[in-house]
């Protein structure tokens, strides 16, 4: 699957939020989008990823 | 020859800047089609005058006209018409508000929770006497002292998912100028998610030290 613009090989069964843990982002710093939609905060569940989903996921840098 | 002058359209016999002013400003200076006339300029059908007199304090009308008369008139009522919101009044907000008040914005929504403290003046639009006030408060003022002619709605809360689409849903673009990592994140997801028709703009992360022709750019 595309994640953030790059080609991502993930493993069997690979969730949006094991994704989200697997790279590392803190869940409360991100911005999500899956194929051009917002993702709301209540979806980075267990709904599994496929091969053709893109995801794009922003993570924040305080200060403002 | 039908010229636009201060805004209105308005039929005239004069044929340049210098009689015009002659005519009606003595003494005063001409802005054409955006450009101040440093030299004698001959008008032409259609073209936009500003006449402005140094010695005349414009009233509210005058000068918020007078404030965009080196812009093109298609970006001046674009602007005008324009409603933006800024989330967050600190080193960003602040300074962003100000910036767009001097651009002539129709309407600002801003917000913070917060007061004005001594360590916020190095960089935020504030001054010595806003110390303890809310920072909706100083800001308005500040604001309307630029100019009395931006409609100012002003918030003074902490922003949740559940406010967000009341405070901002009619915004046409947002700026998200909020301080944390995680308050960002819940405002953009928020804007992104329920108010469709609303452009967020947000900054994350320019800060630094080095050689300002080492920063390269890049989209996507």
């Amino acid at each position: 699957m595309m994640v953030n613009g790059k080609e991502t090989a993930i493993g069997e069964g690979m969730t949006r939020a094991g994704l989200i843990d697997s790279l590392g982002y803190s869940k409360s710093r991100i911005a999500v989008e899956l194929n051009g939609s917002i993702v709301p905060r209540s979806e980075y569940d267990n709904t599994i990823l496929g091969d053709d989903d893109r995801i794009e996921i922003v993570g924040m840098v305080g200060r403002g | 020859m039908r010229i636009v002058l201060n805004g209105t359209p308005a039929d005239t016999e004069f044929k340049s800047t210098s009689e015009l002013l002659n005519g009606m400003c003595p003494g005063g200076i001409a802005v054409v089609n955006s450009f101040t006339a440093d030299a004698d300029i001959e008008l032409s059908e259609g073209d936009s005058v500003f006449i402005l007199n140094k010695d005349h304090i414009p009233s509210e009308k005058e000068a918020d006209l007078l404030m965009s008369a080196r812009d093109p008139s298609r970006i001046r009522s674009k602007l005008r018409s324009a409603s933006i919101g800024i989330a967050g009044l600190g080193g960003l907000g602040s300074n962003i508000a100000a910036m767009l008040v001097r651009s002539g914005i129709g309407r600002l929504v801003i917000s913070d929770m917060d007061t004005v403290d001594a360590t916020n003046l190095n960089r935020q639009n504030y001054f010595y006497d806003d110390l303890g006030r809310p920072k909706t408060d100083a800001t308005e003022d500040l604001l309307k002292r630029i100019s009395p002619c931006t409609e100012i709605e002003k918030h003074q809360c902490r922003l949740t998912p559940e406010n967000i689409p009341d405070i901002y849903g009619n915004c046409d673009i947002v700026c998200e100028a909020l301080d944390s990592a995680e308050e960002k994140a819940m405002f953009i997801s928020t804007v992104l998610e329920k108010c469709p028709d609303t452009i967020i703009i947000s900054g994350l992360g320019m800060a630094g030290h080095g050689h300002s022709n080492s920063i390269t750019t890049k989209n996507g």
